[in-house]
């Protein structure tokens, strides 16, 4: 078996194309899914107009191209040809904000003059709806800084300019106190003539002095409390001037560098950040005090025995949530792979410290561990210190990285992020990051303490693609597929021949089905043919760790978690003996009531054929008498017969003889009580019933149906001794509704 | 202590009622009046929801109606025509605690006292209002009122009136950050009683229209819709005014209205061919006047004296 020391390049995806080149002879197949071009196009490159919200530019033209359409005017020549459009914006750099970008896409497409004219005039038609400003992003290790400032920028800027206008009133409101009590000073000759003019003849302000000396009962101010003012207000406008500034340590110059923003280059930048922190914050403890120093002092509630204990005592762990934002943001970058021997116990330390510091730490998307180290996942030595905010993501999410930055900037302790970035000199960045994702190489999740008390509130694999499988797409895409991308790590495939032994495809051999075979990946070769390709024991044993790593992160989100199936097989075998239980018990009753209707139906058989007594045949069986109708207990034999109840009948007929009030219904008018209190009264609610029907006449019953305003008095049928029933009252009582 | 009960002082557990708690003076209103219903209906409310009396307040203004509070045995404030809700809105203002009731007639709420009728409804400080709307002034014998219908004779049209009534639902529906626009009937206690419980449990200015009749002066104004059921529109919703299904039978036109449509409440409204009646308008989310005007309640004398101290300290030269 010879090993092949070197394979040739995968197939390159370029943006902008409609087909993939393929410049090699074979390439991995499982990335034939996620690397198919409409999958990954879309997504860069970015652009940013500033507002903190980058969109794929590709999106964009899109957006802009359906507008046209949808106005009935639509660009068909650009429409056609979007990809090579897009490839001369992103080429440039410049996006749509210049001709040139037009120029250079003219110059790709062989058109007549007539059709030059037409693509003119869609230019000045599509113009409008695209960007003419912003800045293209790629998914290179410059995104994730440029991500943080546009972060930095949409949360603290508009808080930090806001938070300077209140200081600068606070301090032109101390400042009018102090020239009020500059106006209480005696007002000696000097003042009168620099008011007056000249000493003249006809004032003489050294006498007007003497008379102007001090205005009778006006208090002034204590020297103490002019001099604390005067203090809170130098402290004031030397913040003002000179307000806490930001800062970003690198520890390489080669690093990614922001123009705009203040960047040092320190070669323990864990350590200094921690220091430069503890020495711009004390400075700000000064203004967060002079602060609130200021505000007791425009209301003249400083009182110096208990507000400067208070006031010494305070630093940035007391302040508010304005003031929070005014602390100044230091950023730690730094390679992962540095993260070895004092460093890593720097970073820990600064992770421990409890100081809202921030770390970016970059490092390749795909990389095999360092032989001496062994497999150390940097995030998880973060994530250590429970207090650490700690994400890790990939710029091919920049979405998840922008959400990261949010959460970290905020955070009121240290924050972590991991970002996987594509190696120095990679010629397939976007598939690179999307086999490292797929394969879960580095997957994607946020950890956020301050989310709750447990794991599941506070850790989210949201973000990752599939994320309830051990490996995403269909085929899975493995970290051994993702690694065969790189040219320096071609040294641990082979090709399969036809001797070898027993194989089998990747997944399954993590997946523990097949584990006595050798794992192997799928290869195509340039002219579509499959080929295997073995890994070797390292790439195997990284595959097998990083497999490990995945199911605990998704034990930890709840995902795939075994207490929980354990709990839930639990609960399901005991609600499956409850059930059991339950329908052994219901047949049992129902074979009894069988049993029971059976005896009960032979022995009205049996009485109906003998014409028997029920009772000396089976008392048991005799049926329950009915509450209103107790008669009808006594006569059981005549329910066998089909007629109709013979009971039914009379109790009808009695309900409609009785007089009655729908109560429910009564407006507690007091006509029916004003006529007659001792039959008509009100119940618990206030409405009306006929108490005592005897204690009237059927004529009062029925002139209270007629007055009632509700109608819902019914009179019923008259007493037999009753009277008033005359003729005419009975005709009066058929006329009610 | 005034106004309570001796053994109402010390009391660890809540209080029962029965409707005896709540009745004040005998109602001198005529037999056969509307208004006993709405009373009853009312007493009974208090009674379900166990309101204190010493902790419920009734106010109105002048008529027929407005009499309302020297029947209820609970604080009361029998005020001046047409200015029953600026002291309501006065009490909600300053003794948020208490349970507050605003009974006014349709020439008290819709003539003299429109203009703080429209403004109490934007202010929707919360409070039930029941409107009493007999179409007509009573109190002072048959005079034409802004809801009487036209063509209708009164002492001050004897030839009928002639201009069209005015609507309050409509008018209430057009007020911005109006919150409980409801219509109900004095005839159907059921539905009073329901529509003046989802008023009262309301966070806001609930505005109730109660259609009475007034069986001296407008014997026959709600007769058609008494006799005739299906000239009643009721309109249901889950979120509406909950009405069981016995007395949803009852009524046989029926139309499913969402509170939340405030457009739709406008059309409903407006019909004048069937009465409408159940909730026309609900927002919860409307913003109340009385969450800014509670602030400081718990300030004592002293406090208050010295921070007008201080206040005008800082104008000390």
């Amino acid at each position: 078996m010879t090993r092949q020391t070197r394979l040739p390049a995968p197939w390159r995806f370029y943006l902008g194309l409609d087909q993939p080149e393929p410049s090699t002879d074979w390439y991995a197949e499982a990335l034939v899914t996620p690397a198919r071009p409409e999958h990954l196009w879309r997504r860069f490159p970015l652009i940013d107009n500033g507002d903190g919200k980058p969109v794929p530019l590709p999106r964009v033209l899109f957006d802009a191209l359906d507008k046209l359409e949808a106005e009935g005017a639509p660009a068909r020549i650009i429409a056609a040809h979007r990809f090579h459009f897009l490839k001369a914006a992103a080429s440039r750099g410049a996006g749509f904000q210049s001709d040139e970008t037009f120029t250079a896409f003219e110059a790709m497409l062989d058109l007549s003059d007539a059709g030059r004219e037409e693509l003119s005039h869609e230019w000045e038609r599509l113009k409008p709806f695209l960007p003419l400003s912003g800045h293209l992003l790629q998914p290179d290790h410059t995104l994730p800084l440029w991500l943080y400032r546009e972060s930095l920028n949409a949360r603290f800027s508009e808080r930090r300019t806001a938070w300077c206008a209140e200081l600068k009133h606070l301090a032109d409101r101390l400042l009018d106190i102090l020239r009020v009590e500059d106006g209480k000073q005696p007002r000696d000759a000097e003042t009168l003539n620099a008011v007056l003019g000249k000493p003249g003849e006809l004032f003489d302000t050294e006498a007007m002095a003497t008379i102007l000396s001090v205005p009778k009962g006006t208090p002034t101010m204590s020297a103490e409390r002019r001099r604390r003012i005067a203090d809170t207000l130098s402290v004031l406008a030397e913040f003002l001037q000179n307000p806490v500034k930001d800062l970003i340590l690198c520890h390489r110059e080669s690093l990614p560098c922001l123009a705009d923003h203040p960047m040092q280059t320190a070669s323990d930048g864990f350590q200094r950040a921690a220091e430069i922190f503890s020495g711009r914050v004390e400075r700000l403890n000064r203004v967060f005090r002079a602060v609130r120093a200021a505000r007791l002092e425009l209301h003249g509630d400083y009182l110096p025995e208990r507000h400067d204990l208070l006031l010494a005592r305070f630093d940035w762990r007391d302040c508010t949530e304005d003031e929070r934002f005014q602390l100044p943001q230091i950023l730690v970058v730094e390679r992962a792979e540095y993260l070895k021997g004092e460093h890593l116990g720097r970073f820990a330390a600064l992770t421990a410290s409890g100081l809202p510091l921030r770390v970016l730490l970059l490092r390749d998307a795909i990389e095999l561990p360092d032989p001496n180290l062994g497999h150390i996942d940097i995030a998880s030595v973060a994530r250590a210190c429970r207090g650490t905010f700690v994400t890790q993501t990939s710029t091919a999410r920049p979405m998840h990285m922008l959400h990261g930055w949010n959460h970290m900037l905020e955070a009121i302790g240290p924050a972590v992020m991991v970002a996987a970035v594509p190696p120095d000199n990679c010629d397939t960045p976007l598939l690179l990051l999307e086999a490292a994702l797929m394969s879960r190489a580095t997957p994607l999740f946020h950890d956020d303490p301050n989310a709750g008390a447990h794991q599941a509130e506070r850790f989210s694999l949201d973000g990752n693609p599939d994320p309830e499988a051990a490996l995403a797409g269909d085929p899975p895409v493995t970290p051994a597929d993702a690694l065969s991308l790189l040219p320096r790590a071609r040294h641990h495939f082979l090709p399969v021949t036809e001797e070898e032994p027993a194989t089998a495809p990747l997944p399954q051999v993590l997946s523990s089905d097949n584990e006595d075979a050798l794992p192997v990946i799928q290869a195509l070769n340039e002219d579509e043919t499959s080929r295997r390709v073995y890994i070797d024991g390292t790439v195997a044993g990284w595959c097998a760790a990083l497999a490990a790593d995945w199911r605990i992160l998704q034990e930890q989100a709840g995902i795939d978690n075994p207490h929980a199936q354990r709990a839930a097989r639990e609960a399901r075998e005991e609600a499956q003996a409850e059930l059991s239980q339950k329908e052994q018990e219901w047949k049992q009753r129902l074979e009894d009531i069988r049993d029971e209707a059976g005896r009960e139906a032979m022995t009205r058989l049996a009485r109906g054929l003998l014409d028997l007594e029920p009772d000396s045949l089976l008392p048991a069986a005799r049926p329950l008498p009915s509450p209103t109708s107790p008669e009808a207990a006594e006569e059981p034999a005549e329910e066998v017969e089909p007629k109709p109840s013979p009971q039914a009948e009379p109790e009808e007929e009695n309900y409609s003889e009785e007089p009655y009030i729908n109560s429910a219904m009564c407006t507690s008018c007091d006509e029916c009580t004003n006529l007659n209190s001792l039959m008509f009264k009100y119940n618990g609610d206030g409405q009306a019933y006929i108490a005592d029907a005897t204690r009237g006449t059927f004529e009062q019953l029925v002139s209270a149906a007629e007055s009632c305003p509700a109608h819902i008095i019914h009179p019923g049928e008259p007493r037999p001794d009753d009277a008033t029933a005359t003729p005419e009252v009975l005709q009066r009582a058929a006329a009610l509704p | 202590m005034l106004g309570l009960k001796t053994d109402w002082v010390l009391e660890p557990e809540p209080r029962d009622y029965a409707l005896a708690d709540y009745e004040g003076c005998q109602a001198k209103w005529c037999p056969g009046c509307g208004d006993h219903s709405v009373l009853n209906a009312v007493q009974r409310l208090c009674r379900d929801e166990r309101l204190p009396p010493e902790q419920t307040v009734f106010v109105s203004g002048i008529g027929c109606s407005s009499r309302f509070p020297h029947y209820m045995k609970t604080y009361g404030f029998h005020g001046l025509h047409g200015r029953a809700l600026p002291v309501a809105s006065g009490i909600r203002a300053r003794r948020p605690d208490l349970n507050i009731f605003v009974a006014t007639g349709d020439g008290d709420c819709c003539s003299i006292g429109t203009a703080h009728w429209i403004h109490a409804l934007r202010y929707n400080m919360k409070m039930v209002v029941m409107m009493f709307d007999n179409n007509i002034y009573g109190l002072t014998k048959k005079q034409t009122s802004p809801t009487t219908r036209r063509g209708r004779r009164t002492n001050t049209h004897p030839d009928g009136a002639f201009l069209s009534p005015m609507n309050p639902i409509t008018v209430s529906l057009g007020v911005p950050n109006a919150s409980f626009i409801a219509q109900t009937v004095d005839w159907n206690p059921p539905h009073l009683y329901a529509t003046l419980r989802e008023a009262f449990h309301h966070p806001g200015f609930a505005f109730v229209r109660v259609m009475q009749r007034c069986p001296h002066f407008t014997g026959d104004n709600f007769e058609l819709f008494q006799t005739d059921p299906s000239k009643i529109l009721l309109m249901t919703h889950p979120d509406g005014v909950p009405v069981d299904d016995a007395l949803i039978r009852t009524f046989t036109t029926r139309v499913e209205h969402d509170p939340a449509d405030r457009m739709n409440a406008f059309n409903h409204a407006m019909r004048e061919d069937v009465l409408p009646i159940g909730l026309f308008y609900r927002d919860e989310e409307a913003e109340h006047y009385d969450s800014y005007t509670r602030e400081g309640l718990d300030t004592t004398p002293a406090e208050k004296v010295e921070a007008m101290d201080k206040l005008l300290d800082l104008y000390c030269v």
